[in-house]
């Protein structure tokens, strides 16, 4: 089964799998000008507006396939989160556009988004705030049962609640408790089942498991895995822990500065890595055998998505860019392999 | 499904017995303070509550009122009369049954007041909060103009002009609701601007989030969701709110623009025996108003309490 | 008499009348220049170690037993001033998260100038000059620019960088950091990691590394403790630990990492959590989520054992170590 689920997706047969979301050429702009004064300058002469943006997500395109575990991985300030938000409806894209099996999504009102809500469900990161304080488990469980199914009898609703959090291993009886009386570990469980009660076929994860613990980490990754596989679910992980990523994906995309550098199956990615970006968090992850491979040291800083560097986002801190580098965005093209590198020096040749 | 675990489902949660662990109680049942003030504020909203139980005489029958019976002084001075336990007004009123309706008729417009300012701050805070950008901008720039101007200036004109226009007579039988309107409407800003801060930092929390991605309309997310975890402030300042109404009312009846002297309140009672402080019936105005300062002080004591309770940061045992 | 002497460190919290053990009978040395890592999950008492070296526990919590004998001297017991003499001078903390720890509306010179100003005489520009050597040190690049700025103009991997340069000011002879990369990215991480490793070899600075990453420890300490339940369960030289555990909780620990198993295959979890204070159950703490345990693990709590350079606080590891001398005699 495991070893099927890593083979199965290649590049060959993913015209045979069932697309579940498409998102093509996302764009998303924070303006952070200020208020109306604020923004105010005098330049050349004459009163304008100037506006400040901060260039959260620049030209993303990925499909997600019906059954795999696709990983978003990169580190803060990337836009990953930004990415998984825009996805679930929480922000309205810039441009681009979102589709759930072919419909667009991105441009619905909340009355008409409300039957891709009971398909598409998120788990946050942050056990500690992703549960209303005021409100019992079983309230908290309770509510979307009611509002999804309004003919469901009470007794149905408390019987699905019961089913759900047993699902997950929380004893149904806790129910009448309150988040702060649990642990990180059983709140984000509590979550999944949140997620879980609706029945849906996708889910989105935006670092899931980050805020806990190493051994409970291991019980909710078993936890997320057994229930993809009862339940057929399809998973978009964000992440920045490429150990999780290298045990629990299918396949991979890298994204560095709001673009997607490098997107593989999880294997090729880990013995090949081709984009100098991926290369250099590939080196960094301090490995437990105490052989660090060398570590690749980036030059430089994060440089900040408010002023964005031109052509290649990465350009700035690689250790291969050249003047064409400087100039030109590189796209994100097939390899040999099956993967997707943006890099003009793969496409060059010179790496 | 067994029977026993959904028989356990369906039982209510005890609210009592979580509310005897809560921290709150135990927090209570260690500040003498905060349970000294509590008792005096039962005792006294008791006596108001009980007042047409407790009073000897009722003040509001001007039959039972005899002009002879005027500045008696209390029982404890020479030239008392028995009865009149804490000495009579200059109208020959019994000043300890006075005091009772005064304490109601204070009490009500404290607390009515406060809701009205409760309700109002609320519903323009969680609005501005929650939606912020344009709605919020305009909502609290009317918040600010409110507030630049003084709560006893707007009730002053506002009651003032009212009284001219519609006559005495009319103003004595719609004082109340007047008061209750002016403060009410005068001072939502301050529960505008509190809820709009707690609505502000609970608005980025993954719950609300959550909700969201649940589908659950705006007005359900702002009022089931959100709403239960601001109110830890608004106790707080509902507190020193009540207090602050009823010292409003107050100062107002001492104006001679709160409640008529038919239905006298504290601050009524202390106007009308300010005359009389140098002719030497000192304690028509002097007994409501110690009355008063206590009533007040408990008040604020109680507030001070709730807020280091409700402080999580403050959690030392 | 080694540099830093911990022995049976116990601090309680008083809770409503309700007296909580986060720690208990905790005990360690540590040589000049020698580098400790302390392992274990949330709630096992890691930061409250940390804090209790520098005496720090504040009410409701108490030391209520034991001493901590840095240079001989027990600093339990001395008093608030002289505890601000070794606070920042001999002994200095690294924070888990350095968006907390530096205060957003003083520069970064300013901070580091109260700091040198705070424990001896100096003038301002003695200081500044002190603290752009430190920011150099720490590899901060243009750092006569950085000292003028603010923290909120810093990245995340600046700002521990600074607090690392912070803590070196004074050229203190232990450095204990608390989760110091915990809130960094991965490659921040590996960064600073290294930098402190480096500063320490280079200026023999001893060390304690409280964290929860055995891939951090195994590559930074020399000797590691791991805590479950406000005790030590096993301690020794980090290679041995992490190559060779013998504490079915430690074993756990590192059998969870997603590394130990194959991709796609269920990874190897610890069943049940930590106790919290107030249930600890009687015997070994951990026999509830023991796949090991014997009659014995719920009614005696278990002595230490040497096992190669390890000491292990476990029955059956103790059952082994037994039935081998037993072999052996009968050999």
């Amino acid at each position: 089964m495991s070893n099927s689920k890593q083979s199965v997706v290649t590049e060959n047969s993913n015209s045979a799998k069932q697309s579940i979301l498409q998102v093509t050429s996302l764009h998303k702009r924070f303006d952070i000008s200020g208020d109306f004064l604020d923004s105010l300058q005098f330049k050349g002469g004459k009163l304008c507006r100037k506006r400040k943006h901060v260039h959260a997500i620049n030209g993303v395109s990925l499909e997600v396939y019906k059954g795999e575990a696709l990983c978003v991985v990169g580190e803060s300030g990337c836009g990953k989160s930004t990415v998984a938000r825009t996805i679930m409806g929480l922000l309205k894209p810039s441009e681009g556009e979102i589709c759930f099996k072919g419909q667009r999504i991105d441009n619905l009102s909340n009355s008409q988004m409300l039957p891709y809500r009971r398909k598409m469900q998120m788990i946050f990161q942050n056990p500690y705030a992703s549960l209303n304080p005021r409100k019992t488990i079983t309230e908290t469980l309770e509510e979307p049962v009611k509002f999804h199914n309004p003919s469901f009898s009470s007794i149905q609703v408390k019987e699905k609640v019961a089913q759900v959090m047993l699902s997950v291993g929380v004893d149904p009886n806790w129910g009448i408790r309150f988040p702060h009386e649990f642990s990180g570990g059983q709140r984000q469980r509590i979550s999944i089942a949140r997620a879980l009660t609706v029945e849906p076929e996708f889910i989105v994860a935006d670092e899931p498991i980050s805020a806990l613990d190493v051994s409970i980490q291991a019980q909710v990754l078993n936890l997320m895995m057994d229930t993809q596989q009862e339940r057929n679910l399809t998973y978009l992980f964000i992440t920045h822990d490429l150990a999780v990523v290298e045990h629990f994906a299918t396949r991979v995309a890298v994204m560095y500065l709001g673009t997607i550098c490098e997107l593989a199956v999880t294997k090729t990615l880990f013995s090949t890595p081709k984009h100098p970006y991926t290369q250099a968090l590939m080196s960094a992850i301090p490995r437990l055998d105490g052989k660090n491979s060398s570590h690749i040291k980036l030059t430089g800083e994060v440089p900040t998505p408010i002023n964005l560097p031109s052509g290649c986002v990465f350009h700035g801190r690689c250790p291969h860019a050249n003047e064409r580098c400087n100039r030109e965005i590189p796209v994100l093209l097939h390899q040999s392999d099956g993967s997707q590198a943006a890099c003009h020096a793969i496409e060059e040749n010179r790496i | 499904m067994s029977q026993n675990t959904i028989a356990t489902l369906l039982k209510m949660p005890n609210l009592w017995q979580r509310l005897k662990r809560s921290h709150l109680i135990h927090s209570f049942k260690k500040d003498k303070v905060a349970i000294a003030s509590f008792t005096i504020l039962m005792l006294f909203v008791g006596a108001a509550i009980l007042a047409p139980l407790l009073a000897p005489f009722d003040p509001y029958d001007p039959s039972t009122i005899d002009i002879m019976d005027s500045e008696l002084p209390p029982v404890w001075q020479e030239e008392s009369e028995g009865k009149f336990l804490l000495g009579t007004d200059a109208q020959g009123r019994d000043l300890l049954s006075t005091m009772l309706y005064g304490m109601r008729t204070s009490l009500l417009i404290g607390i009515c007041a406060v809701l009205l300012q409760c309700f109002l701050g609320v519903v323009v805070g969680l609005c501005a909060g929650y939606f912020g950008g344009r709605i919020d901008s305009f909502l609290m720039r009317i918040a600010d103009i409110q507030l630049s101007f003084s709560t006893l200036m707007v009730a002053i004109v506002v009651l003032a002009v009212f009284q001219a226009s519609f006559g005495a007579e009319l103003y004595s039988k719609l004082a109340l609701i007047m008061l209750i309107l002016v403060i009410g409407i005068a001072e939502w800003p301050q529960y505008a601007r509190t809820i709009r801060a707690s609505v502000l930092a609970e608005k980025h929390k993954e719950y609300v989030d959550a909700a969201r991605v649940m589908g659950f309309r705006n007005s359900r997310i702002m009022l089931h969701h959100i709403l239960p975890n601001t109110l830890s402030p608004l106790l707080v300042i509902s507190t020193v709110q009540i207090a602050n109404a009823i010292i409003s009312e107050a100062s107002l009846s001492f104006l001679g623009l709160g409640m008529p002297v038919s239905q006298p309140s504290l601050g009524s009672l202390i106007a009308s025996g300010f005359e009389y402080i140098f002719s030497g019936s000192w304690w028509i105005s002097a007994i409501p108003g110690i009355v008063l300062v206590v009533l007040v002080m408990v008040i604020n004591l109680l507030g001070d309490w709730l807020r280091d309770a409700l402080n999580p940061k403050l959690y030392k045992d | 008499m080694s540099f830093l002497q911990v022995n049976n460190l116990e601090v309680t919290f008083n809770l409503r009348n309700n007296p909580l053990k986060a720690l208990q009978s905790i005990s360690f040395d540590l040589e000049r220049g020698e580098r400790l890592g302390i392992v274990g999950e949330s709630g096992a008492g890691k930061s409250v170690v940390a804090f209790a070296i520098l005496n720090l526990i504040s009410r409701p919590g108490k030391i209520t037993a034991g001493e901590v004998l840095l240079d001989g001297q027990d600093l339990s017991k001395l008093s608030s001033k002289e505890m601000r003499k070794i606070r920042g001078n001999k002994v200095a903390m690294i924070f888990q998260d350095p968006m907390m720890t530096l205060n957003p509306v003083f520069t970064i010179g300013d901070q580091m100038i109260e700091c040198l100003k705070a424990h001896r005489k100096i003038s301002k520009a003695n200081a500044k000059k002190i603290a752009v050597q430190k920011l150099k040190q720490v590899q901060i690049p243009s750092p006569e620019t950085r000292i003028d700025q603010y923290p909120h103009e810093l990245s995340g991997g600046m700002k521990q960088r600074i607090i690392i340069a912070i803590a070196l000011l004074m050229d203190p002879a232990l450095i204990i950091a608390d989760e110091p990369t915990t809130a960094l990215d991965v490659t921040i991480q590996a960064e600073i990691m290294e930098l402190l490793l480096e500063l320490c070899e280079s200026n023999h600075v001893a060390l304690i590394l409280i964290t929860h990453d055995l891939g951090v420890v195994s590559h930074v300490t020399q000797k590691t403790i791991v805590m479950y339940a406000g005790r030590i369960i096993e301690q020794g030289p980090t290679n041995e630990i992490i190559n060779d555990a013998q504490h079915p909780y430690t074993q756990g620990l590192i059998n969870a990492l997603p590394q130990q198993t194959l991709p796609g295959e269920k990874l190897n979890q610890i069943r049940g959590t930590m106790p919290s204070l107030q249930d600890i159950p009687t015997g070994c703490a951990f026999n509830p989520r023991c796949d090991f345990i014997l009659d014995v693990c719920t009614q005696l709590r278990p002595a230490f054992t040497q096992s190669g350079g390890c000491s292990v606080a476990c029955h059956m590891v103790q059952a082994m170590k037994d039935a081998e001398k037993g072999q052996d005699a009968y050999e």
